[in-house]
């Protein structure tokens, strides 16, 4: 645990996948987010918590902010926070 | 509205008070003013500028205090909004608990809505839910049973759709009824460790505040490091070391602290909104296809740069019957008033001059304030706001500020007025109160006839028309050209709040409502006449009073002796004495303006102008371009009148005279090392320009940023953008000299 803890007891390797790693129309379901409380909280609170399904649906013209599909609603988040997203397996 | 005045919040009243509580984009503003009719009072929080905004509910014979909360995602407190929530939940600070909390939840998005709900139930405050945006959840296959819910948890649903007014009547009851026989939300059952960790804290914490914390309050200590409450604990290293354990046995039991309390929360709302909420198929949003048009790369942007032209060119251009509507009105008033007041020429000036031309000068920002806030409703009710902020962000997130800074700084390139008024829209408190302070520095419309002159009168007859539109279009840029690199300086190293995450919600399209809109123009132009607008007065007053005072009688007998005697040298006694007794005789004219002139040079901002030239003579200004200076802080386009003044050519020269135009190019020193030069060299000319591009000179301005955030950061402001601007004018002026 290297960063002091996820939302999943899964091992969690190096090269973990991360929201904003992602390409529009890519999906994936949410493993965790990385520990640091303020943002966490915040980014819990709006729906991005384990198990749920997300999917990129565009890139701002300049390339962030990124704008993804959770849970029926649309949510426009900058990479900085996607950054702290983290996501199960590989792309479906 | 006299009652309302001493409303509700700080002192007990006799009437219940009910909150209404909800996400952001619920229509809870909406159903607030359907509620309250105009029967609202809106202030600031004291000491904070959260808005707060209550009114009066009518019910039959009973009338309720109705108080609209900032809209909130959870009562996680990072922004002074949440704070606020937090607080009047909590009754803490001598804030009045509320006997009921309404809850408004978006119907169409309803497990997210209830987050917030379920939060709140740890308060024991008795709730009543709406389900908001009704008919929008039907129209996406949305159906929600309003009986279970209401069984499972415990309080009664109402629900309504706020555009239409529909349901409106039940809620009023159900709010009533509610406030007879209350219910209170049941409570989410919590894991072991978290109820623990609650514990902890509040045995651990039950010292070192006054008054013991509540479960509801420890909750928000453990799960939100920089809650209301873990501010109020002096002892930081206790609190520290006991949300620290508190933090561990969370781990330990499998859960990340920083996410856990929305995890526990949703599993629990999962199981709750079993069987409530059906969805035919998979939710179907309307506004996928448009969204694919107005966020495209292309077409968005195109879009985007078409609607903020309207949105500009309307502030700009179209504002500008009704502005000069305005200026006739007033100077409409001053004639009227004027001819009844001539036996005492210092209150016909106080009246006509201070009083008439400062509620003119308040009235006169009107148009722009209304238009731009019609389109701010109109923007934010379609949803097309946040589509905006999405597409511009990034050319603001490298210096702190985010995409709601646009509308706001795009705005105060017409006048940073309703610019700063509408940084409200931005929730991020550091990326409103740096786009506040950056506002100013757009080049405002007011700049622009200083611009003009200068540049008609020393750049166009010497280099011609394309370098002066050049250097006009150039003009409009030095401000922002510096605006941003101070915003990342600011954010960077001196503003210690800390950075929110920028996220966005993209609300449905929805159809505007007028009345909406309306209410929204309504409301801050209100605002605007009766808070910053006492000030604007004020302040013009006063500077009416420091141009006018002392008002010595001799200043008039020696300018006008002085004017005898050049005109003895050419002419005969009787023909002056025969031109003077003709009032409306050149002589005559000339002779008042003489005094006119006069009388500025001797009045106190006339001295004071003259005794800080030497702050302003490495810039290379004389006596006369410091008191224009100086006369214009209040208002930057007063320069043109004044100077009209000090070159005896009276105040009704406009950029465009040709007298005041060939008055500067043949001014010259009269004393001192560069006597005999000219004044206005091309350095001053281009300093001038700097001067104004970067100074805050505009009281009005001042008197918002004190009514937006407070006089601390007003002269912060001021101090702040005046040395910078003096700064420029010495730089371009030694840089130009040495060339």
């Amino acid at each position: 645990m290297m960063l002091g803890g996820f939302d999943s007891q899964n091992e969690i390797g190096a090269c973990t996948r991360t929201l904003d790693s992602l390409s529009v129309g890519d999906c994936a379901e949410i493993e965790g987010i990385v520990t640091d409380c303020d943002r966490a909280n915040r980014m819990a609170s709006l729906g991005f918590i384990p198990g749920r399904m997300v999917r990129v649906t565009r890139f701002a013209p300049l390339g962030d902010p990124i704008s993804v599909q959770l849970e029926g609603q649309e949510i426009s988040l900058r990479r900085a926070e996607a950054r702290i997203i983290q996501l199960k397996g590989e792309a479906q | 509205m006299k009652a309302l005045a001493e409303c509700p919040l700080n002192k007990t009243t006799t009437r219940p008070l009910v909150a209404l509580v909800g996400n952001p984009n619920t229509g809870k503003s909406t159903l607030f003013n359907r509620l309250t009719g105009l029967r609202q009072h809106i202030a600031n929080y004291p000491g904070i500028t959260v808005e707060k905004k209550s009114g009066l509910l009518r019910v039959g014979g009973s009338s309720i205090d109705l108080l609209d909360l900032p809209g909130c995602y959870s009562l996680t407190a990072v922004s002074n909004d949440e704070r606020v929530v937090m607080d009047v939940l909590g009754g803490r600070r001598g804030f009045q608990k509320p006997d009921l909390l309404v809850f408004i939840l978006d119907a169409t998005n309803l497990k997210r809505n209830l987050l917030l709900v379920s939060q709140c139930s740890e308060l024991g405050i008795p709730a009543l839910i709406v389900l908001n945006q009704c008919d929008a959840a039907k129209r996406n296959g949305i159906r929600i049973d309003a009986d279970l819910l209401s069984k499972r948890l415990g309080v009664p649903v109402v629900k309504t759709v706020a555009t239409r007014g529909q349901g409106l009547s039940e809620l009023k009851d159900a709010i009533v009824s509610a406030l007879e026989s209350p219910s209170v939300l049941s409570r989410i059952p919590w894991p072991d460790c978290i109820t623990q960790g609650c514990g902890l804290l509040r045995a651990g914490l039950q010292n070192s505040e006054s008054s013991e914390l509540s479960q509801a309050e420890a909750l928000r200590v453990l799960f939100d490091s920089d809650s209301v409450f873990a501010c109020g604990v002096s002892d930081k290293l206790c609190l520290k070391k006991l949300v620290d354990s508190a933090h561990r046995s969370i781990r330990d039991s499998g859960l990340n602290p920083g996410s856990a309390e929305a995890v526990i929360h949703y599993r629990h709302l999962d199981s709750l909104l079993e069987g409530v909420v059906e969805a035919s198929g998979p939710i179907a949003r309307s506004h996928d296809s448009i969204d694919a048009l107005l966020l495209n790369r292309v077409w968005g942007t195109l879009i985007f740069l078409s609607v903020m032209y309207v949105v500009f060119q309307s502030l700009y251009s179209w504002s500008a019957p009704l502005m000069g509507l305005i200026d006739l009105g007033t100077s409409a008033a001053q004639d009227f008033i004027s001819p009844f007041l001539t036996s005492t020429p210092a209150l016909q000036s106080l009246v006509c001059d201070g009083i008439i031309a400062g509620v003119g000068g308040v009235l006169i920002f009107l148009p722009q304030i209304l238009i731009l806030f019609f389109f701010i409703a109109l923007l934010e009710d379609t949803g097309y706001m946040a589509r905006a902020a999405f597409l511009v962000d990034k050319l603001f997130s490298w210096c702190g500020l985010n995409g709601r800074s646009f509308v706001p700084l795009l705005s105060s390139y017409a006048c940073a007025i309703p610019g700063v008024m509408a940084t409200r829209t931005l929730s991020d408190p550091k990326a409103r109160l740096t786009t506040i302070l950056m506002a100013p520095f757009m080049s405002c419309s007011a700049r622009l006839p200083v611009y003009i002159l200068l540049i008609g009168t020393f750049i166009e007859p010497l280099y011609g028309p394309i370098v002066a539109g050049a250097v006009l279009f150039v003009m409009h840029f030095v401000g922002l050209a510096l605006a941003l690199p101070l915003a990342w300086l600011l954010n960077t190293f001196f503003l210690k709040i800390k950075t929110q995450p920028f996220i966005l919600e993209m609300p449905d399209y929805r159809v505007p409502t007028l009345r909406n809109i309306f209410h929204r123009m309504w409301e801050r132009g209100r605002e605007f006449v009766l808070r910053a607008g006492t000030v604007i007065l004020a302040f013009s007053i006063l500077i009416w009073s420091l141009l006018y005072f002392p008002r010595n009688p001799s200043v008039e007998e020696q300018a006008t002796q002085s004017f005898l005697r050049e005109a003895a040298a050419n002419h005969s006694e009787a023909e002056i004495q025969d031109a003077l007794k003709n009032p409306t005789s050149e002589w005559n004219q000339v002779l008042t303006r003489r005094i006119d002139s006069a009388y500025i040079e001797q009045s106190y901002l006339g001295r004071f102008g003259k005794a800080v030239q030497p702050v302003f003579d490495p810039a290379g200004f004389d006596w006369k371009i410091t008191v224009g200076v100086l006369s214009s802080f209040p208002a930057r386009e007063v320069i043109i009148a004044t100077m009209g003044i000090i070159y005896n050519l009276g105040a009704d020269v406009d950029e465009g005279s040709d007298d005041l135009r060939s008055v500067l190019q043949n001014e010259k020193w009269t004393s001192g090392p560069r006597k005999g030069e000219p004044i206005f060299t091309l350095p001053v000319v281009l300093g001038i320009m700097v001067f104004f591009a970067l100074c805050m000179q505009c009281g009005a301005t001042v008197a918002i940023i004190a009514r937006e955030l407070n006089w601390r950061w007003a002269a912060f402001s001021f101090f702040g953008m005046t040395g910078l601007a003096w700064l420029g004018a010495v730089l371009i002026y030694q840089i130009g000299r040495l060339i």
